[in-house]
């Protein structure tokens, strides 16, 4: 059994968490602990949850387009509060062409549509 | 985020609670008030929760909560009463920490663990929510100091509520969603209830409807008469509690033994059933019986 633990959050104003919480439920039944934390966070709101919940893998879930400046926005959170060793997934509608520039940022993978459960499951295992 | 070092450093300790791996020999010294909400499902019990420690907060305490949430036969779980809390992210003097119920040692030990570590930093007030349904309420119960259960109105009648048993952790009743059609009777059918127990504590019934912020400074006040209460009859409520979590400790560490012993030997015996064609209520009293005599 894994201790593996990893919050999965919604920043921004987006409404849609059904992947997000498909996610989830794919990580709970490969036996991970999820913190779900729901819709509209702020960037201060998830560093918070990450570092009291002592999360192993933080997940970002958005789709309304406004993931560089908001993965910006947590990094540089994380930075500030010393926990830059939590690694930052991103999922959602993220174009091809901004993946590039997401890594750039700091996030370390980028699932976006049509990624199979067991590939995501399967690489967050290689977290820890 | 000034306290967010501190907040850390808790979080990696419970951690290590939570594995197992954290050992402190801490006495509690009561200088935290414990307060648990318990009861059943969807009753609002996250919501009070949020909206108590948003009153500790404001008021500048430094608030401590612990959620449980039930863990996932996968051995993974789904911790979301966060969720209803989230805004609290907000205030500096607050923590939040969800545990999930399959870790070692049991729920209460954990809980247990998690509430003395943050009474020992200093939280003047440490909320910890239990996850809504079976043994491990009652077992939160005897951790805390004074103990909150919240019903909400249509749940069935009062001898349903006679036969949960529940009635007899609940240091306050709290009737939620008082904007339902039903509340002023579920309310009645609480206050007979509490009118029928014995003792120097009367049980306080509060209506609320925490997710319109109503009755919620009603009830803390009832905490707070309740911390007094505690604290007046200290010595002897400390005897009861400390009987009961004792008794559950034991258990939880008998509990540890046994799964061990399951892991080791249960296939031996099994096979012993299926050669010497002995029956399996003969079998486990023979196993429990060696054991005793042992120690």
């Amino acid at each position: 059994m894994s201790n593996l633990k990893i919050l999965i959050a919604k920043p921004g104003l987006d409404g849609h968490d059904r992947g997000a919480k498909v996610m989830a439920s794919a990580f709970r039944d490969a036996g991970i602990k999820v913190i779900y934390t729901g819709l509209r966070q702020t960037p201060e709101e998830i560093v918070t949850a990450a570092i009291q919940e002592d999360v192993d893998v933080i997940g970002l879930s958005i789709l309304s387009g406004a993931h560089i400046t908001l993965c910006k926005d947590i990094i540089a959170l994380l930075k500030k509060e010393g926990a830059s060793d939590i690694p930052v997934i991103s999922g959602g509608i993220i174009p091809d062409e901004d993946i590039e520039e997401l890594k750039k940022i700091g996030i370390i993978k980028v699932f976006g549509p049509g990624t199979f459960m067991k590939d995501a499951v399967s690489y967050i295992k290689t977290l820890k | 985020m000034n306290n967010i070092k501190e907040s850390r450093k808790i979080g990696k300790i419970i951690s290590k609670i939570e594995k197992g791996e954290y050992k402190d020999n801490y006495r509690r010294d009561y200088s935290s008030h414990v307060i648990g909400i318990t009861g059943p499902l969807g009753v609002g019990k996250s919501t009070i929760v949020y909206q108590l420690g948003k009153l500790y907060a404001e008021k500048g305490k430094k608030t401590g909560i612990i959620l449980n949430d039930p863990a996932s036969e996968s051995g993974g779980s789904f911790l979301g009463d966060r969720i209803r809390m989230q805004k609290l992210s907000g205030y500096k003097n607050v923590f939040i920490r969800s545990l999930s119920s399959k870790d070692a040692g049991g729920i209460s030990g954990i809980t247990r663990d998690a509430v003395n570590l943050l009474e020992k930093s200093s939280f003047e007030k440490i909320i910890v929510e239990s996850v809504g349904a079976g043994q491990s309420e009652i077992e939160i119960a005897s951790l805390v100091d004074t103990c909150i259960v919240v019903l909400m109105p249509g749940m069935g009648d009062e001898i349903q509520m006679l036969k949960s048993g529940i009635n007899e952790i609940a240091d306050i009743f709290v009737v939620n969603k008082s904007d339902k059609k039903q509340a002023q009777r579920t309310l009645r059918e609480v206050e007979m209830l509490v009118n029928m127990k014995k003792g120097d504590w009367k049980i306080p019934v509060v209506l609320t409807s925490a997710i319109k912020n109503k009755g919620i400074s009603e009830l803390m006040e009832k905490i707070k008469e309740h911390h007094r209460y505690f604290k007046d009859n200290f010595k002897k409520i400390r005897k009861l509690k400390l009987e009961k979590e004792l008794r559950i400790l034991i258990k939880n560490e008998i509990n540890k033994k046994l799964n061990c012993f399951f892991k080791k030997n249960l296939k031996n015996y099994v096979d012993e059933i299926l050669t010497n064609k002995k029956d399996t209520s003969t079998v486990a009293k023979e196993v429990v019986n060696d054991c005793f005599t042992k120690e």
